[in-house]
């Protein structure tokens, strides 16, 4: 079996596809959960992140309590604190409890989180993790050639960032990607539009955009200080100065998320009808409720 | 080689206090190249920490010795008289060379003055850069030269990461992210081509994580 | 207020300076506190070592008196000297030692007068703070 799951069959039939990014909180209930499935609708699935800033609930978990609820999650791992032992008995477990996509990431290092003390693992990489499960999902083996009982029918995806520079190594990275197995690949955050379809341009010169669903990134600031917050910590951010003067301009507190999710509503209008883009990804910063404004406002 | 730094005198008078007859002993190796453990660094701490032991009346005596290599027994032997008049050694080597003079003197009390820190390079005058991680199987033939274990963050045997700037690392603004040097070094030297093929993940085994590593040359053991 | 006398360490850049110079413009400043001048080849010359020895060795004070910025024989000996004095400082600070109590003096257009100034207000510095730990002792 190759993989069941309905993004995955959404994708396959065309379908232009919407998902969005729930960030588990530092807590032992599932309340968090609960407002973020009541807010998704039109979604296909629900990304749940992997620990990016800081422990909070694990994104197994957070998975599980989301397709219980009846929401398609994309099982998100990265390989900064589990070696390739703990993540294929995650992975298998996974599978077990009917999660039916994955996205594979390396993850924020963890002096960018909020355990910067802490020891890391990076026993794999994340191409390597991309190989990985398609090994276990397509030969039905782990990476020590131990057989898999039963049917491992995941979804592959993996994460670009259309900003990253030279565009030379980018796409040999992101064709490196696809070669070992993503089917889907999810992007950071556009705010630079004309960056993103340099980009895209690039990858579909090389073909990529055949092999894998482009689904892209948008984030909705609350602030002109989350804006700046995020551009000067993470370098996996590329946040032109407009978009903060824009942010910046816009008035009161309450101005400034509203401009926030004009400017993602814009950058859709720009990327929705390029080529080789099969979906956008809302990532939510960790403010689900805003997730419903923006597809509200962006008619997805 | 081995790059290591002072422990600060604080912490080092904390770790010695109780003690009277103090012998700092440096190594004239590796730290005596990188300026923390050598002749010079031994007088310079016994001087802070009579300066400091007079301050905050602890009495500490201080006597200072220097030998060639503090993890190589010949010269180890060298500072057995020196040791056995003294109560505690403060070692100015390196973790390696600490643990050489412990077990020699099994009688004695050995204390580290130095935070045993990389195995780099001299980089430029006062600036040292680490370069290896010793992972006991080297793959800088397929990376131009440059060490993606060591020198990128996350370890990264396929490309760089999405925090990848061409003038910085994600985690550090003063490094160079080591994927950008990969890349314009294999594209100078015109093997590009090897970045395009997925590197399998790697056997550990011969890394500390497959536990403590010893060499035997049979050939040389007579 | 205490009026002990000290013990000053002058270290000096030869080439800008000479010994007998000092010892003159001192004069009656002798009398309250002992003086110590060890000329250099150059400032750059000296090793952090002869410093922490100075305090080691009792000095309340030291002071290292390079030439004026740009005209070092050696090109670059007094911004060496510099970078010791500031470590000496650093160490200093880690042994629980006011880090004034080692100073650089650079000397510059005002001429041997301005170099005595400035170790007069040093020397005040120290008295003040010697003062103020025997107060707290």
């Amino acid at each position: 079996m190759k993989h069941n799951s309905n993004l995955a069959k959404r994708i396959e039939a065309g379908d232009f596809v919407l998902t969005a990014e729930f960030l588990p909180r530092a807590s032992a209930d599932n309340s968090s959960a609960g407002a973020t499935i009541s807010s998704m609708s039109n979604v296909t699935a629900v990304n749940v992140s992997d620990n990016p800033y800081g422990p909070v609930m694990s994104s197994l978990a957070g998975s599980v309590i989301l397709r219980n609820a009846g929401v398609e999650p994309v099982y998100q791992i990265i390989t900064r604190d589990r070696n390739r032992i703990a993540i294929q008995s995650d992975l298998l477990g996974a599978a077990c409890l009917g999660i039916r996509n994955v996205l594979c990431l390396s993850g924020h290092h963890q002096a960018l989180t909020g355990s910067p003390d802490s020891s890391n693992v990076y026993d794999i990489d994340s191409i390597q993790l991309i190989a990985a499960v398609r090994q276990m999902r397509d030969q039905g083996i782990l990476l020590n050639g131990t057989k898999i009982e039963g049917d491992f029918p995941m979804f592959i995806g993996a994460v670009a960032n259309p900003f990253m520079k030279p565009m030379e190594l980018n796409v040999i990275r992101l064709k490196k990607k696809v070669e070992a197995g993503a089917e889907f690949i999810q992007t950071q955050a556009i705010f630079d539009v004309e960056g993103f379809k340099e980009w895209i341009e690039a990858a579909q010169k090389e073909g990529i955009t055949e092999k894998a669903a482009i689904i892209a990134g948008i984030l909705p600031f609350r602030s002109a200080v989350e804006a700046e917050n995020k551009r000067d910590k993470y370098m996996d951010m590329s946040i032109p100065d407009q978009v903060i003067e824009r942010m910046n301009s816009a008035g009161d507190e309450e101005a400034q998320r509203k401009e926030g999710i004009s400017i993602c509503v814009e950058v859709v209008k720009e990327i929705k009808g390029l080529d080789g883009v099969k979906g956008i990804h809302i990532l939510s910063g960790g403010r689900e409720s805003s997730i419903s404004e923006v597809i509200a406002e962006a008619g997805l | 080689m081995i790059v290591a730094e002072r422990k600060k005198i604080p912490e080092l008078v904390e770790m010695l206090k109780g003690h009277k007859k103090i012998l700092v002993l440096g190594c004239g190796t590796c730290v005596t190249v990188c300026l923390a453990g050598g002749e010079r660094e031994v007088s310079i701490i016994s001087s802070a920490l009579r300066i400091a032991s007079r301050n905050s009346g602890y009495d500490f005596e201080i006597d200072e010795m220097t030998i060639e290599r503090q993890c190589d027994n010949v010269f180890i032997e060298q500072a057995a008289e020196a040791i056995a008049k003294h109560d505690v050694v403060l070692s100015l080597g390196c973790g390696a060379g600490v643990q050489a003079i412990a077990e020699r003197y099994s009688e004695k009390p050995v204390y580290a003055g130095l935070n045993t820190s990389f195995l780099g390079v001299l980089e430029e005058r006062g600036v040292w850069t680490e370069k290896c991680s010793a992972c006991g199987s080297c793959v800088l033939h397929k990376y131009g030269g440059i060490c993606p274990i060591t020198r990128c963050a996350k370890h990264m045997l396929n490309g760089p990461c999405g925090g990848s700037r061409e003038d910085r690392c994600e985690v550090r603004p003063d490094r160079p992210c080591a994927w950008q040097l990969i890349y314009r070094r294999l594209k100078g030297i015109g093997e590009l081509d090897r970045l395009k093929n997925i590197e399998a993940v790697k056997d550990w085994s011969t890394s500390l994580d497959g536990g403590v590593r010893m060499l035997i040359r049979e050939d040389h053991r007579i | 207020m205490n009026n002990q006398p000290l013990n000053i360490y002058l270290f000096h850049c030869t080439n800008s300076l000479d010994t007998e110079t000092i010892r003159r413009s001192l004069g009656e400043r002798e009398k309250d506190h002992t003086f110590k001048t060890i000329s250099l080849p150059c400032s750059g010359k000296l090793e952090l070592i002869y410093l922490l020895k100075a305090f080691e060795s009792g000095a309340d004070g030291v002071a290292l008196v390079t030439c004026k910025h740009g005209e070092c024989r050696y090109l670059e000996g007094n911004l060496r000297a510099q970078k010791r004095a500031e470590a000496v400082r650093a160490i200093l600070e880690e042994i629980g030692l006011d880090k004034e109590r080692m100073k650089l003096i650079q000397q510059g257009d005002g001429g041997v007068q301005s170099l005595i100034d400035e170790l007069d207000r040093f020397i005040e510095r120290i008295r003040n703070a010697t003062a103020e730990s025997f107060e707290s002792s």
